[in-house]
């Protein structure tokens, strides 16, 4: 298959990037600080580690990082000064140091196979037989490739060399007896496999089939107690097994799995990847913090580390815009970060005069804002900075307004009205200004990143078009740069894209959006209160009881059955990364958390909304159940 | 290894499908004829048609109805179901039938899975199911692919391990072919997840577990993109060999198709040009024989490699969807090697375009014998 990569943006998901070299050149390694924290903490090893998050946060290419071949190829590339990031995080979790490679990751990859073995015509005790005999196969013949990989040996040729003596036999093992030949459990496992693998297929009964069950998951224990040898030398390593989607797991599968896995904590390394859609409702709705298992949570590790979330894009970013072959070796630098003022003049000055006459209608009211209305016309300032001001001042005359007659009607100073004006007013008036004359907003490297919602994938699919985009006025205009028009018409175009395929994406489809258009309505609503009391804008909410019912838990409406309608939307909008749950405290320190589900970020461009996390709402779950129906 | 189950093959359509029906329900003949229950207007075409040019026949029919889940957006056109229905009934009046439920879904708390491929198959066990039948003729005109796939494939295979000097079945597939009727109906909401279809897996695991390459024979068609970008997503292959129909009607088809998915298949799915094949759009037995042949000479060329194995699926019409059907069942069961994968891509409801114009569309639809087994293949 070719490797020209015209535009890098497109390999998406770790597993489609074909070549290892390619993969490490393009992973972005800051993810693994966190599990360096966990090291630290002596919590990554010796125990149940799980990684959730929606899909396209990375969980694949983070194991992708611990498969002996990836491991392989970044230790003899020991020189290359691009993996010098990557291999200092390997060093600090004792992956590998400046010698060897000290783990063995078996990677079990659960696809559907699994979940197929429900169907078959035969009873619980025995699907759940066939279940446990296909995971030890694949583990066994996991880690057989995988210890070639680690020694640069060939499959099968050099199974051989490969020596298993295992201490501690059971009936489960009785067709092998230790010590053994690579080749022979090789066989062993491939016979187990095959003949389940054919009673899935067969239009066979499967009674003549008979594939073989087992009642334990008895090679962790295999693998990980066993004396292996290759050529005769003892391979003394840590043993990472590594089970990514277990969501696509049956319930009763991964509950099996699970409980085996949890109740044995016989301080192996196993580590779960799946995504939020495996857990149940309740699980996906309660805060984060009530969790007592070992979890990393993608998605909220970047909420904590914005400004690393923003690091690991532009790394991301850059390094695939370098190994496109159409010479446009920068991404972030060809996104325009500020409108072409000569262009916009006249629209500019046009606002002006439409937000002054505005505030001057105040001013015959008033004599408070004389001083500011003359400030506005007389200072040396360009068309769209005026035009800032001019909607910022209105918006200070709004709260003025409203606020309690503490003064008499004295006109306030042009100091007081630059006093006035912090980030947040700045904020919402670039937001209010674009929102009434139709200038752009959602443009420039920043707001691509906010748009992604700290989602690997999310960015890439944004930022493919981008770079499509680039690729296409180089070609048209020799200039790869895109203005902030031509950033928001696509950006606008994959929201739509992304908003119109929701339908084959998630369950609950029309409820999910009707809550959705309900919340959007209600945010559009509160944001655009003249004062801003919620600046930049509401985009979120929490579910709040109202005050007489204190004494009922905050969480009743999770099991009351009448809520099932909005337990479902929540549940998928969290499952399905159209709702970010954050944790925020407010008020006074020791206070509660509250859990917070704000929109997408990519929603509040599909709705109209800014994408400042400040702005949510307590709303009742009497009253959002009623935006699912 | 070389030889070819259908080689030569009867395919009939139109006119010539017509007199062979005639010509061969001339004797004593007892027909088991099985079809859907569905909304499209094609449902009792071939039916009506047979039953016109042999009003004497032998029949009994085996009415597969699906239940397609609550959240199917085909539920709207229960109306067109029931109409169908009636006219089922009108032409059955006198004769047997017997409704085979079977569930397209299996739930498990928030989330489902297909299961319809399985079901469908399950709807016949054994020989004994058949074995009073001198004929058997699935008519896939108003049948899903995912469901029609592993039915005939039970019963090709139950046909072919029959017991020794049993009396030979003739099985047919047929198909009321047409293209305007084809293109009013859009699915709508299509499958997060591609799935291989029940005894057409062919051992196929994912990436990580693979020990040999995987070629990737997509047959190409119109408003397919995001069909094959789930199927490329669940198979990661080593290679992709898209097939473009041709010769075909209208004879600028591929290059439209070839416009259409550039992007997607030399950006995304890196393409190599050279990769791209042909299969003449109205001739199953045709797209078998290429579509087995580039199998064999992958799987010879990479035996260095242990070999390869493939994956089809269909992107286009139901007529080369058999093609896809037998090339599996060639290189699977009757060359014993069980190295292809029958990947479909299923949606979950459908949206149709001039529903009031299907009548006046359905006048032009093609009737289509694919011929399996039985009497032309024994002479």
């Amino acid at each position: 298959m070719s490797q020209r990569t015209r535009n890098p943006f497109k390999l998406r998901a770790s597993e489609k990037i074909e070549s290892d070299s390619t993969f490490l050149r393009i992973y972005s390694p800051v993810i693994l600080e966190d599990f360096a924290e966990k090291h630290k903490e002596q919590k990554l090893w010796n125990d149940v580690l799980f990684i959730r998050s929606s899909p396209g946060a990375g969980k694949s290419s983070l194991l992708r990082i611990f498969e002996p071949i990836t491991l392989v190829t970044l230790f003899n590339n020991k020189s290359n000064p691009s993996l010098k990031d990557l291999r200092e995080y390997l060093k600090r979790i004792e992956v590998m140091d400046n010698n060897q490679i000290r783990l063995l990751g078996v990677s079990l990859h659960c696809n559907r196979n699994y979940e197929i073995l429900e169907d078959l015509p035969i009873d619980d005790i025995k699907k759940k037989r066939f279940f446990f005999a296909l995971i030890n196969a694949r583990i066994i013949l996991a880690t057989l490739r995988g210890l070639l990989s680690l020694k640069s040996l060939k499959f099968p040729e050099d199974l051989d060399k490969i020596n298993f003596d295992y201490p501690n036999p059971s009936a489960d093992t009785a067709a092998i007896s230790f010590p053994c030949t690579g080749s022979q459990l090789y066989k062993w496992a491939e016979n187990i496999e095959s003949r389940v693998y054919k009673a899935l297929d067969s239009f066979l009964p499967i009674d003549q089939i008979q594939p073989e069950g087992h009642n334990e998951l008895f090679t962790f224990s295999l693998v990980a107690n066993s004396k292996i040898y290759i050529n005769g030398d003892e391979i003394k390593i840590r043993i990472l097994f590594m089970f990514d989607d277990t969501h696509k797991l049956s319930l009763g599968q991964r509950e099996f799995l699970l409980k085996y896995i949890i109740e044995q904590r016989k301080n192996y390394n196993i580590w779960i990847s799946e995504r939020l859609e495996a857990l149940t409702d309740k699980e996906n709705l309660r805060s984060y913090l009530e969790r007592d298992y070992n979890e990393i949570n993608l998605e909220s590790i970047w909420q904590k580390k914005e400004s690393k979330f923003k690091s690991i894009v532009t790394n991301i970013a850059n390094r695939r815009a370098q190994i496109s072959t159409e010479d446009v070796p920068e991404f972030d630098q060809n996104l325009a970060d500020s409108l072409n003022e000569a262009v916009y003049k006249d629209d500019f000055e046009k606002a002006f005069n439409v937000i002054l006459k505005r505030i001057e209608l105040f001013s015959k009211q008033t004599r408070k804002f004389v001083d500011w209305t003359k400030y506005l016309k007389s200072a040396d300032l360009s068309p769209l900075e005026r035009l800032s001001l001019a909607r910022a001042t209105e918006i200070l005359v709004h709260k003025n307004l409203t606020q309690p007659q503490t003064t008499m009607d004295m006109e306030l100073s042009e100091k007081e009205l630059l006093a006035g004006i912090n980030s947040t007013i700045q904020n919402a008036s670039e937001y209010f200004i674009s929102q009434e004359f139709k200038l752009p907003y959602y443009y420039g490297f920043d707001r691509v990143i906010q748009v992604s919602s700290y989602n690997i994938d999310q960015f890439l699919q944004f930022s493919s078009e981008l770079y499509e985009g680039m690729l296409s006025n180089r070609l048209s205009t020799r200039s790869s740069v895109i203005t902030p028009e031509e950033q928001q018409k696509i950006i606008k175009r994959v929201v739509n894209e992304k908003w119109n395929e929701l339908g084959r994406l998630i369950p609950f489809p029309e409820q999910v959006k009707k809550f959705l258009q309900r919340f959007h309505e209600y945010a559009l609503k509160e944001t655009n209160r003249p004062t801003i009391p919620y600046a930049p804008g509401v985009t979120g909410f929490a579910l709040k009881e109202p005050s007489e019912l204190k004494l009922i838990n905050d969480g009743f409406w999770l099991d009351d059955e009448l809520y099932q309608p909005l337990v479902n939307v929540l549940s998928t909008c969290i499952s399905f990364n159209l709702l970010e749950k954050r944790e925020i405290s407010q008020g006074k320190k020791g206070s509660d958390a509250e859990t917070v589900f704000y929109l997408n970020r990519w929603l509040c461009v599909r709705f109209n909304l800014p994408f400042g996390y400040g702005g949510w709402r307590h709303i009742k779950p009497g009253e959002l159940i009623k935006w699912t129906k | 290894m070389n030889n070819l189950r259908w080689e030569p093959y009867l395919l009939a359509s139109c006119l010539k499908a017509e007199g062979l029906l005639q010509k061969h329900f001339l004797g004593e003949k007892r027909l088991l004829f099985i079809l859907a229950k569905g909304f499209d207007i094609r449902m009792n075409f071939v039916l009506k048609r047979l039953l016109e040019l042999c009003p004497d026949i032998n029949i009994e029919c085996w009415l597969i109805c699906f239940n397609e889940g609550e959240d199917s957006s085909s539920h709207k056109y229960a109306q067109r179901v029931q109409k169908n229905f009636d006219e089922f009934k009108l032409l059955m009046e006198g004769k047997k039938y017997e409704e085979k439920c079977i569930n397209l879904w299996k739930e498990e708390g928030n989330r489902k899975r297909r299961i319809g491929d399985r079901e469908a198959a399950s709807i016949l066990n054994n020989y004994d199911d058949i074995k009073n039948y001198s004929e058997i003729f699935v008519d896939i005109s108003a049948l899903p692919r995912g469901v029609y796939f592993s039915l005939i494939g039970k019963i090709l295979h139950i046909i072919d391990s029959k017991p020794e000097n049993s009396k030979s079945i003739n099985f047919v597939v047929t198909a009321a072919e047409n293209a305007r009727i084809d293109a009013s109906i859009t699915e709508n909401t299509i499958d997060t997840e591609g799935k291989f279809l029940v005894g057409f897996m062919g051992g196929v695991k994912s990436l990580s577990e693979r020990e040999e390459s995987l070629i990737w024979l997509p047959i190409m068609g119109e408003d397919k993109e995001p069909h094959i970008s789930v199927a490329y997503g669940e198979l990661e292959p080593t290679e992709v060999c898209p097939i473009f129909p041709f010769p075909a009607k209208n004879p600028r088809r591929p290059d439209a198709l070839l416009i259409k998915y550039h992007k997607l298949l030399f950006d995304r799915l890196k393409v190599e040009p050279q990769n791209i094949m042909y299969v003449p759009e109205q001739n199953p037995f045709e797209a078998y024989k290429i579509l087995v042949k580039t199998v064999r000479n992958y799987n010879n060329s990479l035996q260095i490699l242990r070999g390869c194995r493939a994956a089809l699926s269909t992107f286009s019409s139901k007529l080369l969807s058999i093609g896809t059907l037998l090339a599996a069942y060639q290189v699977n069961i009757v060359d014993k090697q069980d190295i292809i994968g029958v990947m479909n891509v299923d949606a979950r409801g459908y949206e149709i375009e001039n529903i009031d114009a299907w009548e006046e569309f359905n006048k032009e639809s093609e009737l289509f014998l694919i011929w399996l087994t039985g009497a032309p293949y024994e002479l």
